[in-house]
């Protein structure tokens, strides 16, 4: 990474496990978290991102790497040859193998979408979950979600009673 | 394999997503899930009205929904521009449908339609989910409607057929409460904002206001001593209330003589009052009817007058020559009403000394052109510049219950 071009401008990420990531500030600021901090220049040296481990953050950095607006030196090439409706099945079809991952880790990276404000990352784990657990019963989404069903027997009623609707 | 923590931003991630009825059926998985679908993260973005039309916008439709319940909900859509067609089959029960007005035929062509036709989901909202929640409109802003059903209220967004259920309200679902709902969108985030209203009067000439914010998520009541408001409510049958920015105003319809009064209550500084309405046009011996309605981020009045007009007899027999004057105001920023307008129609008296009224109709966010007539039982359009006037609908087509079910209605806009 560090052999990259000079004049673009890079960004030092850090983990809480004390990893250290060099992205792009483009690619960085696909977050909208870290653009505020650029923005508001509380970024003059490294940003440590809390609460997402090395392993869920260098996921980020290949989405955002992936989906960072083609446009510079290196994506004016690609966006001559290829044109956007290809370049966004393209986009599809990698986004679909970026998300079989276990159950665990796209929680984590709901998680960490959401804290780092990254929308399409956020729709498509979210979008993921959501096409998995729609059209199940209450039981198999619990044992899917490894939820715990904390109501008493007649709690329950009363809460189907409330929203009947949506049970219909 | 390791249990995934879901913690209440996943969790809103995943449900303010879902369709509306999904959503509310993931409540009965566990308490949290349940939680969180009365917390701001989930009330704010479920829903994701467009911001608000201009203020010139004209709306798609009006909602014409009866005053009173017989038993089940109905309303009417009707467009705004007689050129569209607005294809709503809100569905009736077999005994409140006469035999010589077969509104709704066994066999809809939607129905027996082979292919699979896209339905739009405002058809969906109004045809399906209106009559499943069993819901009545009673208070619109832009985009957003605010409906109550006999155990709660509803902030719905007809267009994309999604709705939120507000938590039970401290107030009972039974008395009688001016209801308002105000929004704003953040362009930036897409999140938007709702506060809704109610004041109900309650014991010893005091109002209590009870007012929902989607960011905190919960009921806020507090009692004010207003004795002058507190007689004004409740009103017989409220109508629906348009605000100003934050500030929510009723007519309130009381009956006996004297002139009407407008009760407002200011969210910002927390404050209840009553308006005087403008008084009658010059000569005129009666208001037969007003309406208010809110108009580039002013509130308009319009109302209906009568004079008697001695001087000029007509050699037909009639004794007297009764005109019939629209008077339209605007509340200027030191609360004055300034007259905007004024037409008069001429001779609205019959040989049986009927008179033919205009009165106009409540309407909030009405665009600045046009205001809404009724002459007997049909709507009209009435264009404030050119003085046209456009039939949109007869209330009185549909047999006997309908002409009886539509005596009293509100009207609402509603955006596409």
């Amino acid at each position: 990474m560090a052999t990259r071009e000079a004049g673009k401008k890079m960004i030092m990420l850090k983990s809480p496990d004390g990893m250290e990531f060099e992205v792009e500030e483009a690619v960085a600021m696909e977050s909208q978290t870290i653009r505020k901090m650029i923005e508001d220049d509380c970024a003059d040296t490294a940003i440590l991102i809390p609460n997402i481990n090395s392993k869920i953050l260098s996921r980020v950095i290949e989405y955002c790497n992936k989906h960072v607006p083609t446009t510079g030196a290196t994506g004016a090439a690609a966006s001559d040859t290829v044109a956007p409706a290809a370049l966004a099945e393209d986009l599809k079809i990698w986004d679909a193998e970026f998300i079989k991952v276990n159950r665990a880790t796209r929680f984590d990276l709901i998680q960490a979408a959401s804290y780092l404000n990254i929308k399409g990352l956020l729709d498509l784990t979210s979008q993921t979950t959501i096409d998995t657990i729609s059209d199940n019963s209450l039981e198999e989404i619990r044992s899917f979600l490894s939820t715990k069903n904390d109501y008493l027997p007649e709690e329950e009623q009363t809460i189907r009673r409330e929203n009947q609707w949506a049970f219909q | 394999m390791t249990v995934p923590h879901l913690d209440d931003g996943i969790v809103s991630e995943i449900l303010y997503r879902l369709p509306t009825n999904e959503a509310y059926r993931l409540a009965a998985v566990c308490r949290q899930w349940r939680a969180v679908l009365s917390q701001p993260t989930f009330l704010c973005r479920h829903l994701s009205p467009r911001p608000l039309p201009l203020l010139d916008d004209r709306p798609y439709a009006l909602i014409i929904q009866p005053r009173w319940k017989v038993g089940f909900t109905h309303l009417t859509l009707v467009a705004f521009d007689p050129a569209n067609s607005v294809r709503v089959r809100v569905p009736v029960q077999p005994k409140y449908t006469s035999a010589h007005a077969p509104e709704h035929p066994a066999a809809s062509p939607m129905e027996t339609a082979p292919f699979a036709m896209k339905v739009e989901e405002y058809v969906v909202f109004f045809e399906r989910t209106v009559p499943m929640l069993d819901i009545s409109v009673v208070a619109s802003h832009g985009r957003l409607l605010l409906c109550r059903s006999r155990v709660r209220y509803y902030v719905c967004d007809p267009a994309a057929n999604r709705w939120l259920a507000l938590p039970p309200s401290t107030i009972s679902q039974s008395s009688m409460a001016n209801s308002g709902l105000h929004y704003d969108v953040d362009e930036s985030t897409g999140r938007f904002v709702f506060t809704v209203v109610h004041l109900v009067r309650c014991r010893r000439r005091r109002v209590l206001v009870e007012t929902f914010s989607s960011a905190s998520g919960r009921w806020d009541a507090r009692e004010l001593a207003a004795p002058g408001v507190a007689r004004c409510l409740p009103s017989r049958d409220e109508s629906p209330g348009i605000h100003v920015g934050m500030c929510f105003y009723w007519l309130t319809r009381r009956w006996g003589g004297g002139r009407r009064r407008i009760i407002s209550y200011d969210a910002t500084h927390c404050r209840v009052s009553v308006l005087h309405e403008p008084p009658l046009a010059e000569k005129a011996k009666d208001r037969m009817g007003r309406s208010l309605g809110s108009v580039g981020g002013r509130l308009r009045l319009c109302a209906y007058d009568i004079r008697e007009d001695s001087e000029s007899m007509l050699p037909s027999g009639h004794n007297h020559y009764m005109q019939g004057v629209h008077g339209v105001w605007l509340m200027d920023a030191a609360s004055v009403w300034r007259r905007v307008h004024e037409a008069v129609v001429q001779d609205v008296s019959t040989y049986y000394s009927i008179l033919i009224e205009e009165p106009p109709v409540d309407l909030a966010g009405a665009s600045g052109e046009f205001i809404v007539l009724e002459k007997l039982k049909r709507l009209l359009r009435y264009n404030l510049e050119s003085g046209s006037k456009v039939e949109l609908v007869n209330l009185e087509i549909g047999g006997i219950w309908r002409s009886k079910l539509y005596r009293h209605y509100n009207a609402f806009p509603f955006f596409k």
